[in-house]
């Protein structure tokens, strides 16, 4: 009964989550160019479930010309911002490049840049993400992005980062406080 | 027409191309003269005109009729069928089969009846969309079809699927109680033929009215996590209410004559109950956490007969869902609502009603259970517990008619957009257009559509939305908590960006539910509303996108749309129809399935399987299981090329029989 009942609970579980067995991660070097393509569409598609970082990983490299096209064509915003997930999460050689370039670029939808700055922190090493991300934290015009970088340092290093972000809150105008709250608590996390 | 004569149709269409054609191809005429009387010479090949060509002068067709446009030969249209004048159609009206396959982008697949069948019908928005002597037809979907014919139908819209039928409305208009079963449970068979006689109309829908409803929420942020326990807000006579029920305690209450619907609101009312429980992992590893679920136990009719048991969920060894009486999927913790009738078995029920009585069921959450002596007793690691209270309401409510309208609260959380823009935006007046569309082929108009404000300080800590953080104190839930005081309806949020960040996957998403089903009438709980990620509401992928027919694909406004129904189908009660692996499905007979044996890697026979099953490997909806289908449904979980946003005919009813459906 216990084991039954127990197994049930984990189908439940996944239910809830909606999400499949994990994968390898690793690249699948088998599939086509079209299969990958067909995988970029569909996981661009997903509502309200989160793609696995596995299935993009499972793409591989081979998967940055499709996402680049995206990324930097004239498709919707919410779908270049999937697509900076996925290249980042891939991890193409053009990745931390590109995610450079929209991080800091002030005419870019909010959307894509928010993922960008994602992105960015997901393909840079903890000792080079201070220099990094501390520009956008402390110089960019977007509230969002400032309280983003902050969120993303706070998590990552936070002996180094708490103490800029603290100071950062306090320089921000009350009405835009309100952005920081996840990287504040961050912050109280550690 | 059956669906062989579509086939011959399409055949002497053939032949007719042939004869008109040299042997190899090459085309044959080269000016109208060339041509039989009554035809044109478009683009070497001679076809019937029906206006509207490229012309050069002459006036003649193209032949390339798309669906709905008038024709009088099945050489006129697209798809080489075209439903002539003399089977009631004005003008004619080009169309195509869609028994057992997916009709084109702009159209769903209806049951016209008699010797037609089951076809694609061209969808629409208001009657004006459509050719005169046609109307669009809430009873079909929202497509157009004959004035006759709409007038003279229950329904039939199929929602594209092989259920088709929808079985058509009994009688009555509108909301109507004219009996019968609305697409009753039968329309999920291949080849069903309800459609066409009924007697009463399906109507159209009118053009929602727009109200901007000012700001709602305090204009600080508070100093705590709020917890609200808010009475639903449904007329006396369909609700009952009972605050401080201590688990375990039993609720009695009435269910009158015709009553299809009852919907159970569990709110906690004392100190906060454990938001999750732990159980041993039977693989190893660590244990695992669950969600404490809030749900009745022992929900019986005044003759015993059993209709919901929570334990179930866990100890039951029934794998189709749909045969279950109630359903219920995943965890809500503090505030809970179950809604019946959400499965097949369930919507028996709708005809006749409930069982008229006096009513009884056991308050009960997960962790009780789990302290308790039932089958769950014991079983949980940490989170047992007992003597927690909670707010009860029993909202019940008459059987639904095969149409229906439903409020919308669209609340914007941004630091760019307000209600005010938003109410005279092109963008939302587009999204608002094919919402109403894609609701319409479950038979539900759009009523009144309020827009509201927040304060500056939720739009600061909300319209960047992450997902992550559980229990009732995340930004999530205590932003559904700014809904309170908002117009029954179903509550939208929608943000400037909306993420999920965990380590196994994340990144942006477009949507996020409250909980399925949302608490209808009850604004201002945790799980008052659903979230829509708005950045693309404005934005095309195509220069012409978003000028024309809906395109979910290019069109921001449309997509925003597909998104914004799919998530209100969550708050009425609408499960995904597949999940992504392939291996939980929703509790309804009638929507196709699409089982982890479709998951061929990238809809590639032979590559590997990626564990999810896309849109490319499910567009087989020629039966609602053993076949790879449902990609182009509404619920599916994911929105790609092959959405249409189909919704079948038992979806619709459950729809329709929420209570936040009036």
């Amino acid at each position: 009964m216990t084991s039954f009942l127990l197994c049930a609970l984990l189908a439940m579980h996944s239910a809830t989550s909606g999400q499949p067995a994990p994968l390898s991660g690793e690249p699948d070097n088998t599939l086509t160019v079209e299969q990958i393509q067909s995988s970029v569409r569909s996981y661009l598609g997903t509502i309200d479930t989160p793609i696995e970082q596995t299935r993009w990983k499972r793409l591989g490299v081979r998967a940055e010309p499709v996402l680049l096209e995206i990324i930097n064509g004239k498709t919707l915003p919410s779908r270049r911002a999937k697509a900076i997930d996925g290249l980042s999460i891939i991890g193409g050689p053009s990745a931390k490049q590109l995610c450079e370039r929209i991080s800091a670029d002030e005419n870019e939808t909010l959307n894509v840049r928010l993922a960008a700055i994602r992105g960015l922190a997901r393909v840079t090493t903890d000792g080079a993400l201070l220099a990094a991300l501390r520009p956008l934290l402390e110089k960019s015009q977007n509230a969002s992005v400032r309280s983003l970088a902050g969120e993303q340092l706070a998590k990552r290093i936070p002996s180094e980062a708490c103490p800029l972000v603290r100071a950062q809150v306090a320089r921000e105008a009350s009405e835009v406080q309100g952005e920081f709250g996840r990287a504040v608590d961050a912050c109280f996390a550690r | 027409m059956t669906m062989r004569q579509w086939q011959l149709g399409s055949v002497l269409v053939s032949l007719f191309l042939a004869a008109c054609s040299s042997g190899n191809g090459v085309p044959v005429c080269s000016s109208n003269a060339q041509c039989a009387t009554g035809q044109v010479c478009s683009n070497g090949v001679c076809t019937l005109g029906n206006g509207g060509g490229s012309g050069g002068g002459s006036g003649g067709g193209s032949g390339s009729g798309a669906i709905g446009t008038a024709c009088t030969s099945n050489s006129n249209c697209a798809s080489g069928d075209c439903i002539l004048a003399s089977s009631g159609f004005p003008a004619g009206y080009c169309s195509e089969g869609c028994a057992g396959h997916i009709c084109p982008s702009q159209s769903i697949c209806s049951n016209l009846g008699g010797s037609i069948g089951k076809a694609c019908t061209e969808s629409c928005n208001f009657p004006s969309d459509c050719r005169r002597g046609y109307t669009c037809c809430a009873g079909f979907g929202q497509t157009c079809v004959p004035t006759a014919v709409c007038n003279g139908s229950g329904g039939g819209s199929g929602g594209g699927s092989a259920g088709g039928s929808g079985g058509g409305s009994a009688g009555g208009s509108a909301g109507g109680s004219g009996g019968g079963s609305a697409g009753g449970s039968g329309g999920g068979s291949a080849g069903g033929s309800g459609g066409g006689s009924g007697g009463g109309s399906g109507g159209s829908c009118t053009q929602p009215t727009l109200v901007n409803g000012g700001s709602l929420g305090v204009a600080s942020k508070p100093a705590s996590c709020q917890h609200p326990v808010v009475t639903p807000n449904m007329p006396t006579f369909e609700r009952e209410h009972y605050p401080h029920v201590a688990v375990g305690s039993t609720v009695n209450f009435t269910v009158r004559p015709n009553i299809g619907t009852i919907s159970i609101i569990q709110q906690a009312s004392s100190a906060s109950p454990s938001d999750s429980v732990t159980v041993a992992n039977p693989n190893g590893g660590a244990d695992l956490t669950i969600p404490n679920i809030l749900a009745p136990s022992a929900l019986n009719d005044s003759s015993g007969t059993n209709y919901f048991n929570l334990s179930d969920e866990f100890t039951s060894s029934v794998t189709d869902f749909s045969t279950l009486e109630g359903y219920l999927e995943g965890g809500q913790p503090e505030n809970a609502t179950l809604t019946l009738p959400n499965t097949s078995k369930g919507l028996t029920h709708e005809a006749a009603g409930y069982a008229p009585g006096l009513w009884s069921f056991t308050v009960s959450d997960l962790a009780s259970e789990c302290a308790g002596n039932g089958p769950l007793g014991g079983q949980c690691k940490t989170g047992a517990q007992t003597g927690q209270t909670y707010d009860v309401t029993i909202l019940t409510k008459p059987t639904a008619g095969s149409t229906g309208k439903v409020n919308l609260n669209i609340f914007i959380v941004s630091t760019t957009n307000t209600a005010a823009k938003a109410i005279t935006d092109a963008g939302y007046a587009r999204m608002l257009r094919t919402l109403a569309t894609v609701y319409a082929r479950a038979g539900l108009c759009l009523d009144k559509v309020t827009f509201y404000d927040v304060p500056a300080w939720a739009q600061s800590a909300y319209h960047n939305l992450g997902i992550d953080s559980t229990g009732p104190c995340n930004d999530l839930d205590q932003m559904f908590t700014l809904s309170a005081g908002a117009s029954d309806g179903i509550n939208l949020f929608f943000v400037d960006n909306l993420v999920s960040s965990t380590n196994s996957g994340g990144g942006v998403i477009v949507g996020i539910d409250g909980a399925i089903p949302g608490p209808a009438s009850a604004a201002g709980t945790i799980h008052s509303g659903a979230v829509v990620n708005a950045t693309d509401v404005d934005g095309a992928a195509t220069q012409n996108a978003c000028s024309g027919a809906i395109d979910f694909n290019n069109c921001g406004a449309d997509l925003v749309a597909y998104i914004a129904a799919h998530e209100g189908g969550h708050f009425m009660g609408l499960y995904h129809t597949t999940e992504a692996d392939g291996t939980v499905f929703d509790p309804v007979s009638d929507t196709p399935q699409c089982a982890t044996t479709c998951d061929k890697g990238n809809g590639t026979p032979g590559s590997s399987p990626d564990g999810y099953v896309q849109g490319t490997e499910c567009t087989d909806d020629s039966a609602t299981s053993g076949k790879c289908g449902g990609g182009d449904y509404l619920m599916f979980w994911l929105l790609d090329s092959n959405a249409v946003g189909n919704i079948s005919p038992q979806q619709g009813q459950i729809i329709r029989a929420n209570p936040v459906v009036q």
